[in-house]
């Protein structure tokens, strides 16, 4: 017999302890489509979720392509192809761009080839250069359908295709579905019966947290199965695809850059005036409070938005889909990150120069900063993890990342002092070395921690 | 039905009495050892040479300060063991844990503030304790607040639990960066006068007769925290039942009619 | 002599009452909370009963 598409045995999905749909039998064989029917609130979203590996069933076993999706997430992602409510693609980058980077995620083959023939069946191919955030809702979603299917996974999740994309585009789902990723067994969720009749082979139908209609197991001769595109990419080049993928956002939307400087020069404007005009402090002992006090603000405010700007565009959601090491994802944004605080920390040592009329470029400074920034972006980067789904982010994360840097500060500032009062050579040695310490002791524990920060 | 109502007896014997004849044992032996405490403190022990009788505060802060991080290795064990387990179990221990580590952390800076503004003459000194103190409680108010702010019961406890590591992880760093600071601006330092053997056993009484209400303390917020825990399962598991019942209802009785 | 005796007793005096506070604070909630979970349990053995009839 052959193993089939997606088993779901005795499934119960929900939230915390909540059950939302109990008891869920069913299984699809390669190529075959069954529609999910029933109202809005039945679940239908629940599972498909469940199934995609975005969150964990409460109880029962589901595989998707023979990998298990609670034991084996990562094996269960590469067989899945998942299209939600809401499309989880990246704004800022071109419909081509997108399907692209989904590919070296995904670490495809024949990307080029590939990428244009998934334009070309959802009928994309003539606007595959415009940004994501300028395409028509219909659009996004036949665009999401081809970044489902681009990997030819076994299993397709579509969660109400009906709702957003137009009626043409709904008529031609089977024969784009076809095109797209012949073989692969489809999952859909409705509450029109008859997108269920023209989409579906059999139709499923649940209601009330349970299934009504049980499956009745498809007569259609079963297909052969397909073979998912997706390879094992390593953690290195997953790592760098992403960041990439970041630079060039960042580059585009031009989110933070301009403001953090702002901000950086009225702090130390402001931090000058207190300290040298009006308390008479001397300059040394100011330019190392001042320098890593606002770099600490800046690293935990542009931390805010790190992680909070993808789950915001929910493309976090399209991260988690993906086989990749989720560390990755965290390694990406803290180098973005910490060039982030490093550009920031050249700006504010230049200013400090001018202002206190010290010479602040030199060695010892420089190792100081360069030091201050890794460590810090691994406090910040982390804490913008672990504040990602809380209420009131934007307070939250100064909250938890000062106290942790608290040291950082410290070391920064007796490093300073000890290069520029010129202290005896290897004075800052010390510092320095803690700093390296604390840099290193944060990083291994966020790359450790984060999968369980956002990935259960 | 069966599987809410097999969910319903699980949970119908698992909760500890408050007032059984062994909370009677724990809080007799309790109040037998502060008022021992509370004698050798104030009477038993001998004026110091220096300080004279402020000293005897110090019996006190010593205890409740070593509490203070006791309680802080426990969260982060308790931490290290949810993450690893994933049992809600871990997860009330270590917000119990921090909880009464927050209090202890608060009266350790308050005594020890105390103590200061009468030996030193100021409320507060830049010492590497004190300092490390001060940390500890935004570190500790920090873990409680983040709890606050995530709706989710399972994200908050496995965020929790990820932030209750690196901040324990985070507490000796501080400690040795302050320490090589105040080395390089020496301030005046704790005057160390040796210890009689009068002053080393009230030490020793005062800090387990504390360790002791420290533990009662923590149990009872963990007991809270079970509780609710299992008020918030009662409430999803009647609403789960419920659920079927109505399913099983409309389905069976057209059929029990007939 | 008096001075001294005065600080020790405001340093203990806020270590005994915030202790003891928190153990009669948290203890009541217990009550609390114990009461709310077996008042929701015997109304739910009544509709068990009910259902089952």
């Amino acid at each position: 017999m052959q193993p089939s598409a997606l088993t779901l045995n005795r499934l119960t999905v929900g939230f915390g302890r909540r059950h939302v749909l109990r008891d869920v039998s069913l299984t699809l064989r390669a190529g075959e489509r069954v529609a999910l029917l029933g109202p809005n609130g039945a679940g239908k979203t629940t599972l498909l979720r469940t199934l995609a590996t975005l969150q964990p069933p409460l109880g029962g076993q589901a595989t998707v392509g023979g990998a298990d999706v609670v034991q084996r997430k990562r094996g269960a992602r590469r067989h899945v192809g998942f299209v939600g409510h809401t499309p989880h693609l990246i704004g800022h980058l071109t419909a081509r761009e997108n399907l692209a980077f989904l590919a070296s995620l995904y670490g495809l083959s024949n990307t080029g080839a590939r990428v244009s023939e998934a334009l070309s069946v959802v009928g994309l191919d003539e606007i595959a250069n415009r940004r994501a955030r300028e395409l028509s809702r219909g659009q996004l979603q036949r665009l999401s359908l081809a970044a489902a299917g681009l990997h030819h996974p076994a299993v397709l999740l579509l969660d109400e295709p009906d709702a957003s994309l137009d009626r043409d585009a709904v008529r031609e789902l089977p024969a784009m579905l076809d095109a797209l990723c012949p073989g692969s067994a489809v999952l859909l969720s409705t509450h029109d019966p008859d997108v269920a009749a023209r989409a579906a082979g059999r139709s499923v139908l649940v209601d009330q947290g349970r299934v009504i209609e049980p499956d009745t197991p498809g007569t259609a001769a079963p297909e052969p199965p397909v073979t998912t595109g997706a390879t094992n990419v390593s953690f290195a080049t997953t790592a760098w695809t992403l960041l990439r993928k970041d630079a060039l956002v960042e580059w585009r939307a031009r989110e933070q850059a301009p403001a953090l400087l702002a901000f950086t020069l009225l702090i130390t404007v402001l931090f000058d005036m207190a300290f040298v005009i009006l308390a008479q402090a001397d300059a040394p002992a100011v330019a190392a409070g001042v320098a890593w006090s606002t770099l600490l603000l800046v690293a935990s405010l542009s931390g805010v938005r790190l992680f909070g700007s993808e789950r915001d565009a929910n493309t976090l959601t399209c991260l988690r889909l993906a086989p990749i090491d989720q560390s990755a994802v965290f390694v990406a944004k803290y180098l973005l990150l910490a060039a982030h605080v490093l550009v920031v920390g050249l700006v504010q040592l230049a200013l400090l120069s001018a202002l206190l009329d010290l010479q602040l470029f030199q060695g010892g400074m420089l190792a100081t900063l360069g030091l201050v920034t890794i460590a810090l972006s691994a406090v910040a980067a982390m804490q913008s993890a672990l504040a990602l789904e809380s209420r009131a982010r934007e307070v939250l994360m100064p909250l938890l990342a000062v106290p942790l840097a608290i040291p950082v500060m410290l070391a920064g500032v007796g490093a300073t002092l000890e290069t520029l009062q010129g202290a005896p050579a290897g004075g800052a040695a010390p510092w320095l070395g803690l700093l390296a310490v604390v840099a290193a002791v944060f990083l291994a524990l966020s790359v450790l921690l984060y999968p369980h920060a956002v990935d259960g | 039905m069966s599987l809410a109502s097999s969910v319903l007896r699980r949970r119908a014997s698992r909760q500890p009495p408050l007032f059984g004849w062994r909370g009677l044992v724990v809080y007799a032996s309790l109040l037998v050892l502060m008022a021992a405490a509370l004698y050798m403190i104030f009477i038993y022990a001998p004026a110091e040479r220096v300080q004279g009788d402020a000293h005897r505060l110090l019996y006190g802060h010593v205890a409740v300060a070593w509490l203070a991080f006791l309680a802080f290795g426990i969260v982060a064990f308790a931490s290290v063991m949810y993450l690893w387990r994933r049992t809600a179990r871990w997860d009330s221990l270590a917000v119990a844990s921090a909880e009464v580590g927050v209090l202890f952390t608060t009266l350790t800076l308050a005594s020890g503030s105390i103590w200061g503004r009468h030996v030193w003459g100021v409320w507060w000194t830049w010492d590497p304790r004190l300092t490390t103190t001060l940390v500890l409680w935004f570190i500790y108010v920090a873990y409680l607040a983040l709890r606050m702010y995530i709706d989710n019961v399972d994200t908050r406890r496995r965020v929790a639990a990820i932030f209750g590591i690196v901040g324990v992880v985070d507490v000796p760093i501080v400690w040795y960066s302050v320490e090589w600071w105040r080395s390089l601006h020496p301030v005046q330092s704790v005057t160390r006068a040796g210890l009689t053997p009068e002053m080393v056993l009230t030490l020793v009484v005062t800090v387990v007769a504390f360790t002791v209400f420290c533990f009662v303390l923590i149990r009872q917020r963990y007991l809270l925290e079970c509780a609710s825990d299992e008020g918030e399962d009662l409430r999803d598991s009647v609403r789960n039942w419920h659920d079927e019942l109505r399913l099983t209802g409309a389905r069976s009785t057209p059929e029990a009619r007939t | 002599m008096t001075q001294e005796l005065v600080f020790l007793f405001i340093g203990y005096a806020v270590i005994w009452v915030l202790l003891f506070g928190y153990l009669v604070f948290v203890t009541g909630r217990i009550r609390s909370v114990r009461d709310a979970v077996h008042d929701m349990r015997r109304e739910l053995d009544a509709q068990r009963r009910e259902a089952s009839e």
